[in-house]
């Protein structure tokens, strides 16, 4: 009975650890539920609490249930799914006596494990994925191998986990991926997700400058651009309604040009789920990769939401051949408001500047008229253009290419927002860009010699946006000084180690996450097989019969294989002594003890034969007797291997 | 199930072994329990689930899980393969009592964890250590006196994860010997038997079953020989030796015994036999078929019950 306590407390102990990321995940009740109903559990092992009556397992039943429903409604999705695979752990484990209850109980362990993945597949919580398993499977270890203490059967679990690992690589690498959903999918993880929206107001840039989540990273396949050439668009945006932009034209598909430019840069870009359609690009991306648009506009838009993380190569050259040329909607403003920018406009209109001039007026007006480039302008109501160009002259890049693009469709000159990202942090550990968050922006796109010319107005009122980022920026005055050599260096590292873990995380997303029907055969078409084709199939077959064969083979071959008894002199020492009597043609026989070999020595080889009863009999006393001399024992076989045969 | 009688006899005479035995792959099979089972299922369900949702996360833990409990099938085939069975042998027993079978068993190689042995209806566990061997002591229940073919000896685990049950079956050439079902002996069978002694009278009895000395235990004497004194200094078990050199002869006669049935009076013989054993006496056996010459000692009992056991079946 004692054991069974044992072995209770360390399957309890395995659903635990599987259970705990889910702990703040289900609901307050859940949680509660789940361990007041492991404790009495325990107390049931242990202080011999009474199993609660059926009826009553039946009420708690169906009682949770009707909360978990009361709970969330009548939808059933992951959360709710969750909810109830916690409240069965708890029940399960009240009612659990038998070895096959808590085998069933270490079953829903390993579910409870791979439901995980519905919350997050990042490299912490996949490694404490692997981590659960190996807690689950010791305790199914613990469970069939009668051992007293834990520690055996969790080295026994380990070399389960770490023998099935290559096999599990290998049908990783091989089972055939679908390029699509088997049926449909209904997905509920958009809640969260930070990112831009397709409006543009005051304060919709400005609230990501502070997020360090990723946006997305992107592998340059030759040299990469300068860093302030680094635009990254997502959305123009023709209209303004007094307080926002928006998109109110509809998007056309852009017309197909076969020529690659010659100036040109390619790359792969690895967008982090965000759950709109928009995909990003280079200024400007020439072809659309495969399950996207190009539009009109020079923008790219995926076919499907963007739920999962999305790799695809893409093409950019910033001289790309201008479409979508000016018409009226690009200088449409709304009848009314902002009177005094318009006036503003209409002056420069009136000193006979082209476009160009036009250009230049703003920019040295941001540049001259006391901007200053912040993360909190203030609120505004009403009249924002106004209140911004002549009231606060504090904002973000938002306020200025938006009060950019009001100035100049004022004077009737077309222009447009762009709202993307710009700039990146390039990570050396992985060769690759980092896109944040927080490295949104917007600038100003004007129509000028027949091409959309790209202006900027946020490098001239804060010029290190472009070479340094947002986040330099914008941090707190003064800094600089005040830190401490040491704190600095120390932070240095800091950002090194940060650097590295989202390498790994990349490498990660891209080679485990990311490995999809796409680089599966590509994959394989650089091994030079072509699974269309019936020989690359049989090929195909053959490396993986060849790679399964070796892979359970080595696994036979390291659980067959004698452990010498090295740990027991006693065995090791006789086991000399037959070796040197088998030299001499008298093995000893599977069927023979100590003494029956002994005496036959005797038979065969009288001048042997007393020193060999000698040994038998100190073997025998030392494994059967009370008692055994190990240095007589010892001592004995030394002598015989000695002699001359 | 009735397999056609070739096929029976050819998955016999594979399961045939001779001591000392050694399990390997010619005679380990191997099956998902129900337990596994359930985890295949289960593996399928989120191998489903992975293709659907194109979650390359969800593919590699179905995978991983999978490939434990292929390696865990590798495990429970290691943790049986390998092991050897020195020898088995089935002492002798009183019809309706529990014949002792004894095995060693050895480990070679490697640990073993959680061995089952079974034979017929009963079972006993053991786990090994590396090299390690062991002696198992099982009870097999006797219903008919005569020879007792060994049942088919099945040697199984579950270990590592109880998702696969390796087993091993062996048909073992070891027979036992089932003595006759013993009848108690009263007053009335003994007076009647020492009248029909060899010659005869009742004087010389108490002379016999003097103590005579003790010497070193055979399995043979039966545990009421135990010098219990002498044996707990802990040099091994000794026995105690009754004189009986003086003692007088009686003979069982088949014809005399005080019974009605065929059986019982077999029975009732093997009861005198024990009964003359147990008082030190010189006791012989007349059978229809044979003549056993008076003697005593353990040998002599084995004699006398192994003739009245094998004696045949009512006609």
């Amino acid at each position: 009975m004692i054991h069974d306590k044992r072995r209770f407390s360390v399957v309890l102990a395995a659903l635990a650890v599987a259970f705990a990321p889910h702990l703040l995940r289900v609901p307050a009740f859940v949680a509660a539920f789940v361990c007041a109903a492991w404790g009495y559990a325990l107390g049931m092992q242990y202080r011999g609490w009474p199993v609660p009556p059926r009826w009553l397992r039946v009420i708690l039943a169906l009682g949770c249930l009707g909360l978990v429903f009361a709970y969330y409604g009548r939808s059933f999705g992951r959360d709710e799914g969750v909810a109830l695979l916690s409240l069965m752990l708890g029940l399960k484990a009240v009612e659990s006596k038998s070895v096959r209850d808590m085998l069933a109980l270490l079953f829903l362990a390993y579910f409870v494990v791979v439901t995980n993945v519905l919350y997050s597949q990042g490299l912490l919580m996949s490694a404490y994925m692997i981590l659960s398993v190996l807690a689950v499977t010791a305790a199914l270890v613990h469970l069939h191998s009668a051992r007293p203490t834990l520690a055996p059967d969790l080295r026994g679990g380990a070399v389960l986990l770490v023998q099935s690992l290559p096999l599990a690589l290998l049908l990783f690498v091989f089972f055939p991926r679908l390029p699509g959903a088997l049926w449909g999918v209904q997905d509920d993880r958009d809640e969260g997700v930070t990112g831009f929206s397709d409006t543009l107001e005051p304060g919709s840039v400005s609230s990501l400058s502070l997020s360090g989540e990723v946006a997305f990273r992107v592998d340059f396949f030759g040299p990469a651009p300068d860093r302030d050439g680094l635009y990254w668009r997502g959305l123009v945006l023709d209209s303004f309604d007094g307080s926002k932009w928006f998109r109110d034209q509809p998007f056309e598909a852009a017309d197909k040009t076969a020529e690659l430019p010659t100036d040109r840069t390619e790359y792969a870009l690895t967008v982090e789920p965000h759950g709109k359609e928009w995909l990003f690009a280079l200024d400007l991306p020439v072809i659309a990769p495969r399950g996207a648009v190009l539009r009109s506009d020079r923008t790219l838009v995926s076919l499907r939401l963007v739920r999962s993380r999305m790799r695809y190569d893409l093409v950019s050259a910033p001289a790309a051949p201008a479409v979508e040329p000016a018409g009226p909607q690009w200088t449409a403003l709304p009848e009314d408001g902002n009177p005094r920018a318009r006036e503003l406009a209409l002056k420069w209109r009136g000193e006979g500047r082209g476009t160009r001039g036009m250009i230049e007026a703003a920019l040295d007006l941001f540049r001259e008229g006391g901007f200053v480039y912040s993360l909190q302008p203030g609120a505004m109501e009403g009249d924002i253009i106004d209140q911004f160009l002549f009231a606060s002259r504090r904002g973000y890049c938002e306020h200025y290419a938006s009060a950019m693009t009001f100035l100049l469709r004022s004077a009737g000159v077309p222009a447009r927002v762009v709202v993307g990202y710009q700039g990146g942090e390039f990570n050396p550990m992985g060769q690759y860009l980092i896109v944040r968050q927080s490295d949104a922006h917007a600038w100003v796109e004007v129509w000028e010699d027949g091409r959309w010319l790209r202006v900027d107005p946020t490098s001239v009122v804060a010029p290190q946006r472009l070479s340094v980022g947002a986040q330099a920026v914008i941090a707190p005055q003064g800094q600089g000084e005040a830190v401490p050599e040491g704190l600095r260096a120390l932070r240095r590292v800091g950002r090194l180690f940060q650097l590295g873990w989202d390498a790994a995380n990349n490498s990660w997303n891209q080679w485990v996450l990311g490995f999809s029907h796409d680089r599966q055969r590509s994959l394989w078409q650089r091994l030079g097989l072509d699974p269309s084709t019936r020989a690359g199939a049989g090929k195909l077959a053959g490396l993986l019969a060849l790679g399964l064969a070796v892979v359970l083979g080595t696994v036979f071959w390291l659980m067959l294989r004698s452990r010498r008894a090295d740990t027991d002199p006693v065995a090791l020492l006789y086991a000399r002594f037959c070796r040197v009597m088998e030299r001499a043609g008298l093995p000893r026989r599977a069927s023979e003890g100590p003494v029956d070999y002994a005496g036959r020595i005797g038979l065969e080889r009288p001048d042997l034969g007393p020193a060999a009863r000698e040994i038998a009999d100190a073997y025998v006393a030392l494994r059967y007797g009370v008692r055994g001399d190990m240095d007589a024992f010892n001592r004995l076989v030394g002598e015989f291997i000695g002699r001359k045969m | 199930m009735a397999l056609p009688r070739f096929i029976r006899n050819l998955v016999l005479a594979r399961l045939r072994a001779d001591l000392p035995a050694r399990l390997d792959r010619k005679r380990i099979f191997i099956l998902p329990t129900r337990a596994g089972m359930v985890f295949g299922a289960f593996l399928l369900a989120m191998l489903l689930a992975a293709i659907n949702y194109t979650n390359n996360l969800a593919f590699l833990l179905t995978f991983i899980l999978g490939s434990v409990a292929v390696v865990s099938a590798i495990h429970a085939y290691a943790n049986l393969a390998g092991l050897e069975l020195e020898h088995g042998r089935l002492l002798p027993a009183y019809c309706g009592e529990e014949a002792r079978l004894q095995f060693m068993f050895r480990a070679a190689g490697r640990e073993r964890r959680r061995l089952q042995v079974r034979v017929g209806l009963t079972a006993a566990e053991m786990s090994l250590a590396a090299g390690e061997g062991r002696e198992l002591d099982l009870g097999v229940p006797t219903t008919r006196r005569g020879r007792l073919p060994l049942d088919k000896v099945v040697v199984s685990t579950r270990y590592p994860l109880g998702l696969f049950r390796a087993w091993s079956p062996l048909i073992l050439p070891v027979t036992g010997l089932v003595y006759p079902r013993l009848l108690p002996v009263d007053a009335l069978d003994w007076h009647l038997m020492q009248g029909s002694g060899e010659d005869g009278g009742l004087g010389a009895v108490a002379q016999s079953g003097e103590f005579g000395g003790i010497r070193p235990y055979r399995p043979a004497d039966g545990p009421s020989r135990i010098s219990w004194k002498a044996s707990a200094r802990g040099l091994g078990l000794f026995a105690k030796e009754y004189r009986s050199g003086v003692a007088r002869t009686l003979v069982f006669d088949w014809d005399e015994v005080r019974a009605s049935e065929y059986e019982e009076r077999i029975s009732l013989l093997a009861g005198l036999v024990r009964e003359a054993e147990r008082r030190g006496l010189g006791y012989g056996l007349r059978l229809p078929t044979l003549f056993i010459e008076p003697g005593s000692g353990a040998a002599h009992v084995h004699r006398c019950l192994e003739a009245l056991a094998l004696l045949p079946e009512a006609a």
